[in-house]
């Protein structure tokens, strides 16, 4: 809400507290002040002036030499403006003048220039250089014309008096959602009277006596979840017309456009109380009703599938949940929301019908929602109102109706189901050091209580009978509030600094230890993490072709934005989304991992259980060779599916993961090459896919490829590595190992998976390794068939191998495979 | 003294004059002429040395001892030539291997390829430490999911039903049902430990929360919070204050100027903003910067999840780590957490 303090100090003395000193005040007891504006004045020696002359500048086209009379005397300044012209009245900032940079809003000092070689003094001011676009309007841009603004005032004149200006700051505060009473000038007044310690100066309306002619139009608070207090009355014999300056300008200060008298008064009254209040025209009121039974005024919940058009000429379609102000059972307003066509007050209208009501706060939220309309309104009513107060409220709303346009009141008619109480909490005064942490002398805790408008009762001295203002009963309703209330006030920084002692000494989970490993291996393998969005939108989609499994969707209902939409299924498009970005930067060399979640709905919810599984996914996505120019014979020439594969055998062994890992040749997904995509499991477990990219989904993409991928399920990796026997050494063999190299010629069907397998079922207990050293296809291996070269490492604890036991092993070992897959080792 | 003998030491003596010269003219010599000459002066069977002592036989037995020391000198003075020389020869070798070996020290090195981890992991790694210092175990966040009902997300937290607090941030909804959501602040783990934990707790959880706002440099849909939730008995404000103060002043590596600001939030009675002054580039004067919300648990909260009030008291609060990073890191634009552009990310390495 913004705050005017020139309206503001109608109610507290502000006298001697500067605006910053004031929203400081306010923001550190929790009304948070976003902006502090000056209106009306922030400059200084500004003149009313006359354009005497307009000659061109002898350097510059778009320049033009300006003879300014200041009445006494002429000074010459270099302007840029396209609309001055001669005979112009113009503000003129004197050297020395304050006035705001457009840039940033700060306010400048004017010192003497030299532009395109000729002295130009002072400034002619544009309306923003003043600060004055919100009081005033310029209809053109460049300097400001004030010919027909102040075509009076003598030259020379300081423009503050000759507009009439006094300066004062507009606060821009920012209540919280439990501060219904923070939507008023009042409700601030009182703040800030309790922050200074200064005296509240609210003069009480006069009362409204209800006993006057009795009401033509009758009222029924039909639905009481709607509405606990409805009073309405009727005003004849106004005149409809604009309102007065100082209303016009307080309501522009407080960001509302002004209408006519009696809505702004409506409007007005609202924002000094809080009080929202609506206007009907009460001869339309008796002209709609005229047909059927005498008029009356009804709140009742819509029925399903009723309409009304509102003020801004739009049909609204109701639900049960929108409370409705009915005229002879007619809608003919939204309660609390805004009102309707049919009974808008327009210039012709001489009698209201006023109407200021409590529509209960949660009744008013869902009422809003059900037609999707906010308002001014409406946002205090959800936050709550003073329900105490919407008499006074009435009586002064009545009284400004009758200051600006007349009338005399008709008569008035209520339905009151209002049970005001006042709410008495009991505060034991340990309860505050408990809390806190610090002792608060209960003087000061009175004090503070006071001022904020509870009254204390200290009979007994170790609890207090604190009864809450009406004006606070929604937000203050037990001790702990009551507590939040003193230090607020008291002031958070009076709180010392302490340190709780230790429970408990923590060290990092194993699961955190596992994650970490998984990044460190990554890293030095050389990706770099990135961290996407999980939100996904069809465009990506679409781009990506990525699968998505609709009966599992987890969409997203009320999404702002078209790219934000689907809960992701997979990481692979959200990698190739930032693949996309970093291509068109020109980076080409693009080595990524990411852990991130995928998200699938697996079971219908319930009150505390989403139905949706949330998964852990480590993707990766390798494209292009890093430091390609690097001279060195070691570097990376090129860029292959087992250059990748080497990363995760290099990070399954950081991760102590069992060697029974099997690369299993399939491509699961069309966005990836059929004949270099691989399911790797550990036993029957899959955990993830590795492979290249489908070139043509790299190539749609203008993706320079191959692109390498990888997603796998870290939470499959952990049950695995969270069966890890604990390392253990053991003792190292005394003996020399011994080398042996076999060459196989192979049937390119049989992987090399399998021959290694094959190795393993010969349970020879010598062998302690095999690698693959080599592998050949070409002219000199028969066709159809691949030469691999695997080196075997044996190794006895007992003593050193004898031929004759490295024979034997050889043996069993090339059995093994010619009994599993039919090989023949030539010797 | 017979002629044999003369004559033999003649011989000797000859032969050692040979052996010196012809191992005198470095030059000339190499590894392969050394063992020629080896061969040719000492050589077992056909060597002059073994020529010239077949003449012992013909020597008197008195003289034979002398004779044959002197033999055994010469034989020792031409093997101590020749292995000098052979020394000699190997130095000078091994200084030419070396010579040719010589590099350009200041050549890169072969390239080992660069990895990082993202700065939000860096940030939540350092702030997870601090919080081990004091006391604080790390729950996973893989207990705290990111979908979640409105139950955890609202009504355990103490927001009221049909209350413009549930506005506070713009909350996602799912087709999953009317009660599912994306959650919007990491204090629903909150709740879900204290659900399956009795005091004392001090717990911390990283997490991502999102909302339903429109994206700008200072703002994106998705962003990550830190959540942290101490209760026990006899726990106050002033120790909130503490731990804030402490983490602060350990994150930032100085004391800052920090202050705690009224504040509303329905899990928290009081509720405080918390704002550390920073110096914006090219401004004279400091900034509050928000980085925290935070205050005592509210009591519905704990009843919530039937731990009693009026026994144990306790604080919680939630921080951005987008912000920490940014304010640590001086990065301008919440967006490029999220867009990595490898530029951004090779700026963290080491980090």
């Amino acid at each position: 809400m913004l705050v005017s303090l020139e309206w503001l100090q109608a109610y507290v003395d502000l006298s001697g507290l500067a605006p910053d000193d004031i929203a400081e005040a306010l923001t550190n007891a929790g009304l948070e002040v976003e902006d502090v504006e000056l209106k009306g004045g922030a400059f200084s020696k500004v003149v009313v002036a006359h354009v005497d002359k307009v000659e061109p500048h002898p350097n510059a086209d778009r320049l033009r030499l300006v003879t300014v009379n200041l009445g006494d005397t002429c000074n010459q300044v270099v302007c840029g403006a396209p609309n001055v012209a001669e005979k112009m009245r113009i503000a003129y900032a004197q050297l020395g003048a304050q006035v705001i940079n457009r840039k940033d809003g700060t306010l400048f000092e004017l010192t003497p220039a030299k532009i395109r070689g000729v002295e130009s003094t002072g400034m002619i001011c544009s309306i923003d250089e003043l600060g004055l676009s919100g009081q005033y309007e310029s209809s053109e841009a460049g300097i400001w014309d004030i010919t027909t603004v102040c075509p009076d005032a003598a030259l020379g004149t300081d423009l503050k008096t000759a507009l009439g200006l006094s300066a004062y700051a507009v606060l821009d505060t920012a209540p919280t959602a439990n501060r219904g009473d923070h939507m008023s000038m009042l409700g601030v007044a009182r703040e800030v009277a309790a922050l200074f310690d200064r005296d509240l100066k609210i003069a009480p309306p006069g009362t409204l006596d209800p006993k006057g002619a009795s009401c033509p139009i009758q009222v029924e608070i039909v639905d009481e979840a709607a509405c606990s207090f409805y009073a309405g009355v009727l005003v004849e014999g106004i005149t409809i017309g604009p309102s007065p300056d100082w209303l016009v300008r307080r309501l522009e200060d407080a960001g509302v456009r002004s209408i006519n008298n009696v809505v702004d008064m409506t409007n007005y009254v609202m924002l000094e109380y809080g009080q929202p209040l609506h206007a009907f025209d009460a001869n339309k009121i008796k002209a709609l009703a005229k047909s059927s039974a005498p008029p009356t005024i009804g709140v009742r919940y819509a029925r399903s599938g009723e309409t009304m058009t509102t003020l801004d000429d739009i049909e609204r379609t109701l639900t049960p949940q929108s409370a409705l102000i009915t005229l002879n059972d007619v809608p003919v307003a939204l309660a609390g929301v805004m009102g309707g066509a049919t009974t808008e007050i327009d210039d012709q209208a001489t009698a209201v019908f006023l109407e200021c009501a409590y529509f209960p706060s949660a009744s008013t939220r869902l009422s809003s929602r059900s037609v999707g309309l906010r308002s001014e309104s409406s946002a205090r009513f959800e936050r709550g109102i003073d329900a105490a107060t919407c008499d006074a409220a009435l009586a002064r709303a009545v009284e400004l109706l009758q200051q600006l346009a007349g009338g005399q009141v008709h008569s008035m008619v209520i339905d009151d189901r209002r049970q005001l109480q006042n709410t008495v909490v009991s505060l034991r005064l340990a309860q505050l050091e408990r809390v806190l942490g610090m002792d608060v002398p209960q003087e000061t805790v009175q004090q503070c209580l006071t001022h904020l408008g509870f009254t204390v009762d200290t009979t007994d001295n170790t609890t207090w009978a604190v009864t809450v203002p009406s004006y606070r009963a929604d937000d203050v309703t037990r001790e702990i509030d009551v507590i939040e209330e003193v230090i607020r006030v008291y002031g958070y920084n009076r709180i010392p600094y302490t340190l709780p002692a230790k429970t408990a000494t923590p060290k990092i989970t194993a699961r955190q230890q596992f994650l970490n490993t998984i990044r460190g291996s990554l890293m030095a393998s050389g990706l770099a993490e990135v961290s996407t969005a999980s939100l996904i939108g069809p465009t990506l989609v679409e781009q990506t072709q990525a699968h998505i499994d609709e009966s599992k969707a987890v969409r997203l209902t009320n999404s702002h934005s078209a790219e934000f939409v689907l809960m992701r299924q997979q990481l692979l498009p959200s990698l190739l989304d930032i693949a996309l970005h970093n291509e068109a930067k020109g980076n080409q060399t693009q080595w990524f991992f990411e852990l991130g979640r995928t998200y699938l709905r697996v079971a219908e919810p319930s009150e505390k259980y989403t139905g949706v599984t949330e998964t852990l996914m480590l993707g990766g996505l390798i494209k292009g060779l890093p430091q390609a120019a690097r001279w060195h014979q070691s570097k990376l020439k090129t860029l292959d599916f087992f250059v990748v594969k080497g990363m995760l055998e290099q990070l399954f062994c950081q991760l102590r993961l069992p060697q029974a890992q099997r690369w299993v040749a399939e491509a699961t997904s069309p966005m990836m090459h059929p004949g270099q995509t691989a399911t790797i499991k550990f036993g029957k477990q899959a955990v993830g896919i590795i492979g290249q990219l489908h070139p043509r989904l790299y190539d749609s993409l203008k993706l320079k490829g191959p692109v390498f991928v990888f997603e796998l399920h870290v939470d499959q990796l952990w049950k695995l590595a969270d069966k890890r026997e604990p390392v253990k050494a053991h003792a190292l063999s005394a003996y020399q190992a011994v080398e042996r190299d076999l060459a196989l010629t192979v049937p390119e069907t049989i992987s090399h998976q399998q021959i290694m397998a094959a190795f393993g079922q010969a349970n020879e207990p010598l062998l302690k390794q095999i690698e693959l050293f080599d592998m050949y296809a070409g002219e000199q291996v028969e066709a159809g068939h691949r030469s691999l070269a695997y080196r075997l490492t044996l190794q006895s604890n007992e003593g050193t191998l004898t031929d004759a036991q490295i024979a034997a092993a050889l043996d069993q070992l090339t059995a093994s495979l010619n009994q599993a897959l039919n090989i023949t080792v030539r010797s | 003294m017979s002629n044999a003998v003369q004559d033999i030491e003649a011989q000797l003596q000859q032969l050692k004059a040979e052996a010196e010269a012809a191992l005198k003219d470095t030059d000339a010599v190499d590894l392969a002429t050394l063992d020629e000459l080896r061969i040719r002066f000492l050589g077992r069977k056909e060597g002059r040395l073994t020529h010239i002592k077949r003449g012992l036989k013909d020597i008197p037995d008195s003289e034979r001892p002398r004779i044959g020391s002197l033999a055994n000198e010469v034989s020792e003075a031409i093997e101590g030539l020749i292995t000098q020389k052979q020394q000699h020869l190997k130095e000078a070798a091994l200084n030419d291997r070396l010579k040719t070996e010589a590099i350009d020290v200041t050549m890169p090195g072969a390239f080992r390829p660069q990895g990082q981890v993202h700065p939000i992991t860096l940030v939540v790694e350092e702030v997870s430490n601090i919080f081990y210092g004091m006391g604080f175990e790390r729950i996973d966040d893989d207990v705290c999911p990111e979908v979640e009902t409105d139950y955890y997300n609202f009504d355990a937290l103490n927001f009221p039903a049909d209350h413009p607090a549930r506005d506070m941030q713009d909350t996602f909804y799912t087709n999953v049902g009317k009660n599912v959501l994306l959650r919007s602040q990491t204090s629903t783990a909150q709740i879900r430990y204290m659900e399956k934990h009795q005091p004392p707790l001090r717990v911390v959880c990283p997490g991502r929360v999102y909302r339903n706002e429109d994206v700008s440099s200072k703002k994106g849909v998705l962003f990550h919070q830190f959540e942290g939730l101490l209760v026990d008995e006899h726990v106050t404000f002033a120790d909130l204050k503490g731990t804030i103060h402490e983490f602060i002043r350990l994150f930032f590596g100085e004391e800052r100027p920090t202050r705690f600001r009224a504040s509303y939030f329905p899990f928290t009675e009081p509720s405080a903003e918390v704002d550390v002054a920073w110096q914006p580039a090219g401004k004279s004067e400091p900034v509050w910067l928000e980085i925290m919300g935070c205050g005592m648990v509210d009591p519905n909260v704990l009843r919530m999840v039937g731990i009693d009030p009026e026994r144990y008291t306790g604080y919680a609060w939630g921080m951005g780590f987008e912000r920490l990073a940014m304010l640590k890191y001086g990065i301008d634009d919440i967006r490029q957490f999220t867009t990595n552009d490898v530029r951004f990310l090779q700026q963290f390495l080491g980090a």
